[in-house]
C-alpha cells in the first residue's frame, strides 16, 4: 500500500503527462521531423543537382572555348559543303594542314552514365610530313576537345562561318548550346 | 535539487528546440534553393552570351560581304539607321536563327528553354565607317529578370575614299613641255607666252590631260603589261595559276588606269569651265592647243575604252574562276569582286563603246539571278546581297548606294564633256 501511495504522490508531484498530451507532442514532433527530413532530403538532392550543373557549365564552357580555338586556326572549310550539315568538320589551316573535329564513342562514359556519349576529337594531319604510302594517324596530333558529347552538328553557314549545335549530357542533366565560329582572316583584301 | 536536475526538458523546451531546428532548416533550404536558381541563371546567361556572339558573328559576315549588309539582313533602313529590333528566336522567327533553326524536333532542349522567353534585342547607331551595335537577350529567369548585352563595332564603310595615283605629272613638268611643244620656246615661262592667268591655267589643264594620257598609252611599261596579259589568255584552265595571274594583270591594269583617269578629272572639269580663255591664246599656237584638246580627249576616251575592256575580261575570268574555286572562301572572295566589277560596268553601261549597254544590263541581271539561285540555301548572305542589288536596280538608286559608281559615273561624263569642249553644240 505504501509503495502504491508513494507512486501516486510521486506522479502527482511531477505533473506527469496524460496519454493525450503525449500523443499530441509525439505527433507534432513526428510532423516536424518529417518536414525537416524532407527538407534535408530535398536540399541534399538540390545540392547534388547544383553541383552537377556547375560541373557541366564549366565543362561546356571549356569545351566550347576549345572548339572555337581549334576552328579559328582554320582558313578554309573542306567538309561539309557550304550550307550542309555534318557530325564532323574538316578544314584547312594556314599551313595547309588538314584538321578534323569528329566524334568518337566514349565507351567508359557511356557505360557509366547509361547514355551513348562521345568525345569530340581534334585530329591534325600535317600535309608536309604525310606519308601517303603508309597513311596512319599520328596520336600525338590528336587531342580531345570535348567530353560528355551527346550529339554535335557542324553546319557551314557561310564560306567563313560554321554554326555548331551541341548537346552535352551527364547522368543527371542535359544541356544544348548553339554557337557560331568564324575562320581566321587569311588577309586577302582588295 | 537532484530531482530537478534529472527532470530533463519540458515539452515546451523540446518544441522550441524543434521549431528552432526547423527554422534553421528552412533558412538553409531557401539559401540552397536560391543558389540553385542562381546556378540555372548562370547557365542561361552562358547560353545567352553564346547566342549573342552568333548574332554578332552573322552581322560581321554580312557587313564583310556587303557594305549595306545590315540593311540586307533587316537591321537598318535605307539611310543606314538601325531599326529597333526585338524578336523571339525559336521556330525560325528571325534570320539569325533560321539556318539552322531552333525547333522542337531539331533542338528540343534549346527550344523548350528559349521559346517565348528569350527575347533578342539589337540596337545601335551608325557612325562614320562603322556601326556601334549592342545585341543581347532578355529573359524571365527563375531568379528574376535575365539580361545579357554585348556591344561591338561593325565595319560598314560606304563613304568616300581618296584615290591616289603615282602617274600624275607635276605642274612644272607640264609647263616645260607646253612651252617647248606648243610655243617652241624651251625654258621659257608659260605665263610669258599667254595674256592672262586664266589662259595659263587652261593650257596647264589641257597639258595635263594630253601629256599624261599620251605618255601612258605610249609607255613601254603599259604596252608590255597589256601584251603579257593578252599572251596569258591562251591559258584556258580557270584553276591554273597562269589563269589567275592573267586576271590579276587585267585587274591591276584596270585599277591603274582608273586611278590615272581620276587624277585628270579635276583638270578636265576646269578645262570645260575655262575654255573661253582659249580665244586669248595667240595664233598659230591656238590651233596647236585645239589639236591637243582634241587628241587629249581622244586619248582620255581611249583609256576609258581600255578600262572597260579590262573590266569585261576581269568579270568573265572571275566568273570562270569562281566556278572552279579551290574553296568556298575563295569562291566568296571572287563573288564579292564579281559584284563590284559587274556593278561598275552596269552602272556605267551607257559609256561603253564596244559592248552594247543592253548586253551589259542583261549580263548583270543574269549574274544576279544565278547568284540568287545558287546561294539561296547554301549561303543566304550572298542570296541577300543579290536580292538587295536587284532591289536597288529596280528602285533606280544603285548609283546612290555605292560611292564608286558615283565616282566613275562623274568621271566618264566629264570625259564625254571634254571631248566636245571645242564644240559644245
Amino acid at each position: 500500500m505504501k509503495n502504491r501511495s508513494d507512486r501516486i504522490s510521486l506522479t502527482a508531484a511531477s505533473g506527469g503527462f496524460t496519454v493525450l498530451e503525449l500523443v499530441v507532442v509525439v505527433g507534432i514532433m513526428a510532423l516536424l521531423a518529417a518536414m525537416v527530413f524532407g527538407m534535408f532530403s530535398t536540399t541534399s538532392s538540390n545540392q547534388q543537382k547544383v553541383s552537377t550543373d556547375l560541373q557541366m557549365q564549366a565543362m561546356i564552357l571549356n569545351s566550347q572555348n576549345r572548339i572555337v580555338r581549334a576552328v579559328r586556326e582554320g582558313i578554309d572549310f573542306i567538309l561539309p559543303e557550304l550550307g550542309e550539315e555534318s557530325a564532323a568538320l574538316f578544314f584547312a589551316d594556314s599551313e595547309n594542314n588538314i584538321r578534323v573535329l569528329y566524334q568518337q564513342k566514349d565507351e567508359e562514359l557511356s557505360k557509366r552514365t547509361g547514355k551513348t556519349l562521345y568525345k569530340l576529337v581534334h585530329q591534325k594531319v600535317e600535309t608536309k610530313g604525310f606519308n601517303s604510302s603508309s597513311p596512319a594517324s599520328d596520336p600525338k596530333m590528336s587531342s580531345t576537345v570535348a567530353e560528355y558529347v551527346k550529339d554535335i552538328k557542324f553546319r557551314v553557314s557561310s564560306a567563313n562561318t560554321v554554326n555548331v549545335t551541341a548537346s552535352f549530357a551527364t547522368e543527371r542533366a542535359e544541356f544544348q548550346t548553339m554557337f557560331e565560329i568564324g575562320l581566321q582572316n587569311s588577309g586577302v583584301v582588295e | 535539487m537532484n530531482q530537478r536536475a534529472n527532470r530533463g526538458m519540458t515539452l515546451l523546451e523540446l518544441l522550441i528546440g524543434f521549431f528552432l531546428l526547423v527554422s534553421a532548416s528552412i533558412i538553409f533550404f531557401q539559401a540552397m534553393h536560391s543558389f540553385k536558381k542562381e546556378t540555372t541563371f548562370t547557365s542561361e546567361n552562358f547560353l545567352a552570351a553564346s547566342l549573342t556572339e552568333k548574332v554578332l558573328e552573322q552581322c560581321y559576315q554580312e557587313a564583310d560581304l556587303n557594305p549595306h549588309g545590315l540593311q540586307a539582313i533587316g537591321l537598318a533602313d535605307a539611310d543606314g539607321a538601325l531599326y529597333p529590333f526585338s524578336t523571339f528566336v525559336t521556330d525560325r522567327e528571325t534570320i539569325f536563327f533560321s539556318n539552322p533553326g531552333i525547333t522542337d524536333t531539331e533542338t528540343p532542349n534549346l527550344h523548350k528553354l528559349l521559346k517565348e522567353n528569350f527575347n533578342l534585342k539589337v540596337s545601335g547607331k551608325k557612325t562614320t565607317g562603322f556601326y556601334e551595335i549592342t545585341a543581347g537577350f532578355n529573359w524571365k529567369a527563375a531568379s528574376g529578370k535575365g539580361g545579357s548585352l554585348t556591344s561591338t563595332r561593325i565595319l560598314s564603310f560606304t563613304g568616300e575614299k581618296e584615290v591616289l595615283t603615282t602617274f600624275a605629272l607635276s605642274d612644272a613638268e607640264v609647263k616645260n613641255r607646253l612651252v617647248k611643244d606648243v610655243f617652241n620656246a624651251p625654258g621659257a615661262a608659260l605665263g610669258s607666252k599667254v595674256s592672262s592667268a586664266g589662259a595659263e591655267k587652261l593650257l596647264l589643264d589641257i597639258g595635263h590631260i594630253y601629256y599624261t594620257c599620251n605618255d601612258w598609252l605610249n609607255s613601254a611599261e603599259f604596252k608590255d603589261r597589256y601584251q603579257k596579259a593578252r599572251s596569258l589568255e591562251i591559258v584556258s584552265s580557270p584553276a591554273s595559276e597562269d589563269y589567275e595571274k592573267c586576271t590579276r594583270m587585267y585587274f591591276d591594269l584596270a585599277r591603274d588606269m582608273l586611278h590615272l583617269m581620276m587624277s585628270l578629272k579635276g583638270h578636265a572639269e576646269e578645262a570645260n569651265k575655262q575654255i573661253s580663255f582659249l580665244a586669248s591664246v595667240p595664233k598659230p599656237e591656238k590651233y596647236i592647243i585645239e589639236s591637243r584638246i582634241e587628241r587629249g580627249g581622244l586619248f582620255y576616251r581611249q583609256l576609258r575604252r581600255l578600262l572597260f575592256n579590262c573590266l569585261f575580261r576581269v568579270a568573265e575570268r572571275y566568273e570562270q574562276q569562281s566556278k572552279n574555286a579551290r574553296s568556298p572562301k575563295h569562291q566568296r572572295q571572287l563573288i564579292i569582286r564579281l559584284f563590284n566589277i559587274n556593278r561598275i560596268l552596269f552602272a556605267n553601261r551607257s559609256f561603253s563603246d564596244e559592248v552594247p549597254a543592253t548586253e551589259i544590263e542583261s549580263r548583270y541581271r543574269s549574274f544576279i539571278t544565278r547568284m540568287q539561285t545558287a546561294f539561296r540555301e547554301a549561303d543566304p548572305s550572298i542570296f541577300r546581297l543579290a536580292d538587295q542589288e536587284k532591289t536597288f536596280i529596280t528602285a533606280g538608286n544603285l548609283k546612290d548606294r555605292f560611292f564608286m559608281l558615283k565616282l566613275t559615273g562623274e568621271l566618264f561624263a566629264t570625259i564625254d564633256k571634254f571631248l566636245t569642249v571645242l564644240d559644245p553644240a
